[in-house]
């Protein structure tokens, strides 16, 4: 019996990923048009979108070749895997014993590998542009996610997600300096990874000022779709790991009874809500910084997960 | 829990001082490094307000007092209205690029630990890390001065740098008012003396630039 | 720019020092510590070197290098849990790193077998000169894209499960009490997190540049597919990438007589764990599938496509690349390698490596052309390598003088020798 709600539970979060996603991004638009003054697209525009692209046929150039046409599908997969295994309103998830928060950091990674690949494959100078400079950010953020890894699973004394998020609910935890840091440090690194400003613009069609942008600029139709969402996914991810990481209250423990996890949910949308409140803030209040600005950003964080993993490390001995 | 959440809030606020120093040095426009060092100074007084009130000790507000009005308040916007009135070049010129400079933090960070822990071997856990902390942003402040070539970048350094002396002495459980009247005296001094310095060294060379350099800001290599 | 050649040579004597160093400082854990965080630096300094560099081979052993930094890592810190009486968390270290030997083994020559492939098949080393080989040779582009998935520590592959291993080995470390340790296994990790990631930017490039795209030169526009031996061979070692990486644990378990006889302990059984997968430590520790998130990806990869291909669109239609609307028809116009690790070569290579560019740009109306020139420097090379490999050269000289001798002059060699034995063992006490 336990199997089976433990199941359902699985599911439902892996539902609930792929749903919400959309409707954060959408959140976020119209928190960001508000703050500017404007009306702001609907709160549901995102779902239009990805069903007018859906619907529409793929125009492909005629140089592309079978990786550029799998790896959409690729990336989804991907990017979905990894955000079914971040507890959103319930720990203790069915099947996060097999792969731990390092594999989400690297599944992450294969999406964005593949990804670009597939702007390399069109042998355009957009889709070089993308790759290089997405590659330079990946090669900073990567690191300082690790950082944030060891971070975190000194102070829990696991890297499996579920485990994390139960002791970092327990109260054994208090107030460390290590995890200020190192929440300090993955803000930083959520807002490179998702392309968002001052990192990267994902509203600019302008070609030199983008990164991911310029490397998906020749796909279309379900290809696209399957892109943005896995990116809308992406940012959710993010934004339910600093969720589960340092806000973790609202997160139903394994055992709990199934009424809890009514309130589980709720409290989760709580959370995404504030997240991209605060993310649209953020985003309003603060210039796009020029390319070779973002690797000292980057730097920055990657300094301060180190930081905090030397605390972590000295701190033992005490 | 170790020492319970009210060291624990302490310990936090000495690594938020930590944290402010590594912002400071990541700065290279002059405002934004004079509103970093408002903030250095705002959580320094939180910091002191807190040892107040756990080791209940009073005058320690007035130190808290001192730090927010003075450092958080009067000497950044008089800063600011001393670079409008020189017309000081507001880009902070580096020696060392963003990057080695928050790799040396880095390495001073861990050599303060190291030497702190060693050095005070029977005390209190929390207690030794929040005066390797202090040492940290000692030695953060002197980097920055070392680092910076623009003279009112070495005055916020030599600034930060008093800080994490006052953030040692009020750790450490005591620091009568008149050790915190004289550094306070001595920093006014100090104030006074590089003010009249910068105004000199203007009129003479025409620049506060410390290598009175004024190239063409090309691309970096 | 060291040739391959040298980069063998070079590897070829560093290993013997490595294992002399280790073997005569067993009392000093911290010295072997340093020894994993030098060659973790080199690991980073040479996926830098790898990864803006020249032509399609010689970049290969400046990247085995920076692999082996990671199999070093991984049995510095065997050797430091070891000196501290740690004996599970040393068979853990130990066995990451000759995970990582085996993983590199298998990877590594498939590279250098595609590598082989795409030389027969163009006749070109330089990937500059390359590109489209994903149209002409479709085989030999799937299983590079493997090995470059695998050695960029990719799950499912093989290269993730090692790497996953060494960092379980790093987040026991803070348990070892030596303080010298202490500071640099934090800055191992990070500098292998950096290595890894240079590493997977590295081989998009050599991926990208090689076979996707348009191609560059005639050569490569005709190009043609290898042999079936070659390619059964690249098939065998690719299909035992992805069997290292959803079966870790056999893998595993098959190193643990090793593990036990050098260090006195083993990781715990791995066959018998439910579902296959791998628990280095404790189960409540952490824990690795790589067959179900195998599954679990070509799942919703697969539904994704049925979902969308049956109830949505599964319409294609060709066209010219769209390009913003100005699309250039000169395959010169795409990204070259030099350009694609430009803004890398930019961050990491003006401290690392002195990476300087130099632009000439003509005048309007002038006719030559415009040029970057990019110049780097190994600086290892030049500080360390550079003078001991002058210093043998210079010995090398001189001793070419006994190719020369006469006779007699040969035979006093040899009774000076044999008077210089016996006095020793007349003085020796």
């Amino acid at each position: 019996m336990a199997v089976i709600l433990d199941l359902v539970v699985q599911g439902l979060q892996m539902l609930l990923v792929l749903a919400l996603a959309p409707l954060l991004t959408g959140f976020v638009r119209k928190v960001k048009a508000r703050l500017l003054l404007r009306q702001g697209p609907p709160l549901i525009q995102p779902y239009r979108d990805l069903a007018r692209l859906m619907r529409k046929e793929v125009v492909l150039a005629e140089n592309a070749s079978w990786l550029f046409r799998v790896s959409p599908y690729f990336i989804f997969a991907a990017t979905w895997v990894a955000a079914s295994l971040v507890p959103t309103f319930r720990t203790g998830l069915l099947f996060s014993w097999s792969a731990d928060f390092i594999v989400i950091i690297a599944l992450l990674g294969s999406a964005r590998f593949f990804l670009a690949l597939a702007g390399l494959d069109v042998g355009t100078s957009f889709g070089g542009i993308g790759s290089s400079r997405e590659m330079m950010i990946a090669s900073l953020a990567e690191p300082a996610m690790i950082m944030i890894v060891f971070t975190v699973a000194l102070v829990a004394g696991s890297t499996q997600l579920s485990t994390m998020a139960t002791f970092l609910v327990s109260s054994e935890v208090g107030l460390r300096v290590s995890l200020g840091l190192a929440l300090f440090a993955l803000i930083m690194v959520a807002i490179a990874e998702n392309a968002r400003i001052p990192v990267d613009n994902p509203a600019t069609h302008l070609e030199l000022t983008m990164v991911h942008e310029a490397m998906v600029l020749e796909y279309s139709g379900r290809h696209l779709a399957l892109i943005e969402l896995s990116a809308s996914m992406k940012l959710l991810l993010y934004v339910s790991l600093i969720a589960c990481l340092f806000v973790p209250w609202g997160l139903v423990s394994s055992g709990g009874a199934v009424a809890l996890l009514a309130i589980g949910v709720v409290a989760y949308i709580a959370k995404l809500a504030a997240g991209g409140f605060l993310l649209a803030l953020f985003e309003t209040s603060i210039a796009k910084m020029r390319v070779f600005r973002v690797p000292e950003f980057l730097g920055a964080a990657l300094m301060l997960g180190l930081l905090a993993t030397l605390l972590l490390f000295v701190s033992r001995s005490l | 829990m170790r020492g319970g959440l009210s060291f624990d809030i302490a310990h936090l606020l000495a690594g938020s001082l930590v944290l402010v120093s590594f912002l400071q040095l990541y700065q290279d426009r002059l405002y934004a490094l004079l509103n970093m060092f408002a903030l250095h100074a705002l959580v320094l007084a939180l910091s002191v307000a807190w040892q107040a009130y756990i080791q209940d000790a009073p005058h320690l507000y007035v130190t808290a007092g001192i730090a927010l009005v003075f450092k958080a308040i009067i000497i950044p916007v008089s800063l600011h209205r001393i670079i409008v009135r020189l017309g000081i070049h507001r880009e902070i010129e580096k020696v060392v690029g963003v990057g080695p400079a928050m790799l040396l933090g880095m390495g001073l960070v861990a050599l303060s630990m190291v030497v702190m822990l060693r050095v005070t071997a029977e005390a209190d856990p929390l207690a030794r890390e929040d005066i390797a902390f202090a040492l940290s942003v000692v030695l953060l402040g002197l980097l920055m001065m070392v680092t910076r070539r623009n003279a009112v970048s070495q005055v916020v350094g030599f600034m930060s740098l008093e800080n994490g002396l006052v953030l040692a002495a009020t750790g450490a459980k005591g620091m009568p008012l008149v050790v915190e009247i004289s550094i306070a005296f001595s920093i006014l001094i100090a104030f006074i003396v590089i003010g009249i310095f910068l105004f000199r060294i203007r009129e003479r060379f025409d620049s506060v630039d410390m290598q009175a350099l004024d190239r063409f800001r090309g691309e970096r290599r | 720019m060291p040739e391959l050649r040298e980069v063998v040579i070079v590897s070829a004597v560093r290993t013997p020092m490595i294992s002399a160093s280790m073997m005569s400082q067993r009392d000093f854990a911290a010295s072997r510590g340093s020894v994993s965080i030098v060659f973790s630096l080199a690991g980073f300094l040479y996926f830098g070197l790898g990864i803006v560099s020249g032509p399609l081979a010689d970049r290969w052993g400046s990247r085995s290098l920076a692999l082996i930094g990671m199999i070093l890592t991984g049995l510095g810190l065997a050797l430091a849990f070891r000196a501290h009486g740690m004996a599970l968390a040393a068979a853990l270290a130990l066995t990451a790193g000759l995970l990582h030997v085996f993983n590199h083994s298998i990877f590594k020559s498939l590279l250098f077998f595609g590598a082989g492939a795409v030389l027969a098949s163009t006749g070109e080393r330089d990937m500059e000169r390359l590109g489209g080989l994903i149209h002409r040779m479709p085989q030999t582009a799937f299983v590079f894209l493997v090995g470059c998935a695998a050695i960029s520590a990719l799950p499912p592959l093989n290269g993730f499960v090692s790497e996953w291993l060494t960092f379980q080995a790093i987040l026991l470390s803070p348990q070892i009490p030596s303080w010298g340790l202490k500071l640099l296994v934090p800055a191992v990790g990070a500098l292998l997190a950096l290595s890894a990631a240079l590493a997977a930017a590295c081989f998009v490039k050599a991926f990208g540049v090689t076979f996707l795209g348009r191609a560059r030169t005639p050569a490569a526009e005709h190009a043609g597919e290898t042999d079936r031996f070659s390619l059964a061979a690249m098939f065998f070692l690719a299909a035992l990438c992805l069997v290292a990486g959803i079966l870790p644990g056999f893998f595993i378990d098959a190193l643990a007589p090793v593990v036990q006889s050098l260090v006195g302990a083993r990781m715990p059984v791995q066959s018998g764990v439910d579902w296959l997968s791998i628990v280095p430590i404790a189960e409540s520790r952490s824990s690795y599938n790589g067959l179900l998130v195998f599954l679990f990806m070509l799942l919703s990869g697969a539904l994704a496509a049925w979902a969308i291909h049956r109830l949505a669109s599964d319409k294609v239609r060709r066209a010219p690349p769209w390009d913003c609307g100005y699309p250039d028809a000169s395959p010169a116009t795409q990204y070259t390698a030099s350009s694609f690790a430009q803004p890398i070569r930019r961050v990491f290579g003006t401290v690392v490596f002195r990476a300087r560019e130099q632009v000439d740009m003509p005048p309007p109306g002038a006719l030559q052309p415009a040029r970057l020139t990019v110049e780097m420097r190994d600086l290892v090379w030049d500080a360390l390598y550079a003078p001991i490999a002058g210093g043998v050269g210079f010995a090398a000289d001189r001793l070419n003088h006994l190719q020369f001798l006469t006779i007699r002059q040969f035979l006093s060699l040899v009774f000076a020798a044999l008077v210089l034995l016996l006095l020793v063992l007349a003085i020796w006490p």
